[in-house]
């Protein structure tokens, strides 16, 4: 764990946050996160997603584990690895609300300009 | 779109006062007024036999109820004497001196398609080809040099009606494409696949096509055109030459990627962008499509077409 207040991927005792300015959409049980601020979307599959939906701030990555292995009745252990490498593709990702101010001015719009390239996190689901 | 289209190379307008060198032209033809989108456009031009190709190539354009356009172009040739004899004007905006009236007249074409999208604040637009086929839409998204144009005049030419070959204009309120049918621009690598669709040109217009030929919609099939459509099908096609032509189901997740990749004006959007695609991909299909053989994959389509119920095991 890392100095109080700041969110690590994976620290078990963090209580991760989705940020509040993000797009976000579930098509077929995965996620599309829009992010404008950098203009990237990101994809999220069904495991991913289920983590992403649970991110309201509410509790620590180590009770997000337990309750999702309780829900899935599967392994706790597995369940806990699984949480811990979607919030720390979140976390590396900037989609994580880690109270900090960002004070750069946005780029403004560009016509033709598309979206980053997508990136699908890549674990299979295992719940 | 700056990014997506392919500017002739231009020659430097010169410093003089553009306006001036437009003043005292002789304007033998002038358009009538079209609306592409919301942008609204007359063509006037020193050559009559250039200005009634033009009427030709924009008739799939409605007309302005006002019939008041907001640009006026001026194509004008200052004659054998001068070595970029031909200029093309916006209004009074010198856009190019040229030495061949070909790239006079892909400057302008460029030059509508550029303003269409930038005009544009009602719709979210697509980098995309789309066709019509029985009040359903198909959207053809893919970046430049996939084969969209070519796939959607195929597609044309086997029954569907066009919508675009190059911006599919989603109408967020209503959920449906906006046809903006501008004539099909066919490259040079097609022409044998779609030799059929060759455009007659009048008499003393053939200078002024080199790389593409500019194929109305109409001239492929009366009532070609269709009328605003709501889409039911999210193909992103590629070609591969020498390929045996394919379709696999595609995430709707990854579609709604492959439509915002492929967006003029999706940050323009923000959130309400994604809404808009999420709605768009939530009641289609959605499919990649390899293209080795046209007629193929034509064929591909026309069974998904008349399969009719989604599968929704594949997505």
């Amino acid at each position: 764990m890392s100095d109080e207040g700041e969110i690590v991927a994976g620290g078990g005792t963090s209580v991760p946050r989705r940020r509040d300015d993000l797009a976000a959409i579930e098509l077929d049980g995965d996620v599309v996160v829009y992010d404008a601020a950098s203009d990237a979307m990101h994809i999220f599959n069904a495991t991913a997603a289920l983590v992403w939906q649970c991110l309201d701030g509410t509790a620590s990555v180590e009770e997000l584990g337990d309750e999702l292995s309780a829900a899935f009745a599967a392994d706790a252990a597995t369940v806990r690895a699984d949480v811990h490498a979607a919030i720390a593709v979140f976390a590396e990702r900037g989609l994580l609300d880690t109270g900090e101010t960002d004070l750069d001015e946005e780029v403004p719009a560009t016509p033709g300009r598309a979206p980053a390239a997508p990136q699908v996190l890549a674990p299979a689901p295992s719940t | 779109m700056t990014s997506r289209t392919r500017p002739v190379a231009a020659t430097a307008p010169p410093p003089s006062p553009d306006a001036e060198l437009l003043a005292g032209r002789g304007i033998a033809y002038v358009s009538r007024s079209y609306r592409a989108l919301d942008f609204r456009f007359r063509v006037q031009t020193d050559d009559v036999a250039l200005g009634r190709y033009l009427d030709e190539i924009f008739a799939a354009f409605p007309i302005p109820a006002d019939h008041c356009p907001v640009a006026t172009y001026s194509l004008l040739d200052l004659g054998g004497g001068a070595e970029l004899r031909y200029l093309l004007f916006c209004d009074d905006q010198h856009l190019l001196s040229a030495a061949t009236p070909a790239s006079q007249l892909d400057r302008l074409l460029w030059h509508i398609n550029r303003r269409v999208v930038e005009v544009d604040r009602r719709h979210l637009l697509i980098h995309a080809a789309a066709a019509e086929w029985n009040g359903t839409g198909l959207v053809l998204p893919a970046p430049m040099e996939s084969g969209k144009t070519t796939l959607v005049a195929g597609l044309v030419r086997a029954g569907l009606r066009y919508l675009t070959d190059e911006t599919v204009a989603i109408d967020p309120a209503r959920g449906l494409i906006d046809p903006y049918p501008r004539s099909l621009s066919v490259d040079s690598g097609s022409w044998e696949t779609l030799h059929d669709l060759a455009p007659r040109l009048p008499e003393g217009v053939a200078p002024y096509r080199r790389h593409q030929w500019q194929v109305p919609p109409e001239s492929i099939r009366p009532g070609a055109v269709a009328p605003p459509t709501r889409p039911g099908f999210v193909i992103t096609p590629g070609y591969e030459q020498g390929a045996k032509s394919r379709l696999t189901p595609l995430r709707r997740s990854e579609a709604v990627s492959v439509l915002a990749d492929n967006a003029f004006n999706f940050r323009a959007f923000g959130q309400r962008g994604l809404e808009v695609l999420g709605a768009l991909v939530g009641n289609a299909q959605c499919f990649r499509l390899v293209v080795g053989d046209l007629d193929e994959a034509c064929q591909l389509v026309a069974e998904l077409l008349s399969d009719g119920n989604p599968d929704e095991e594949e997505q």
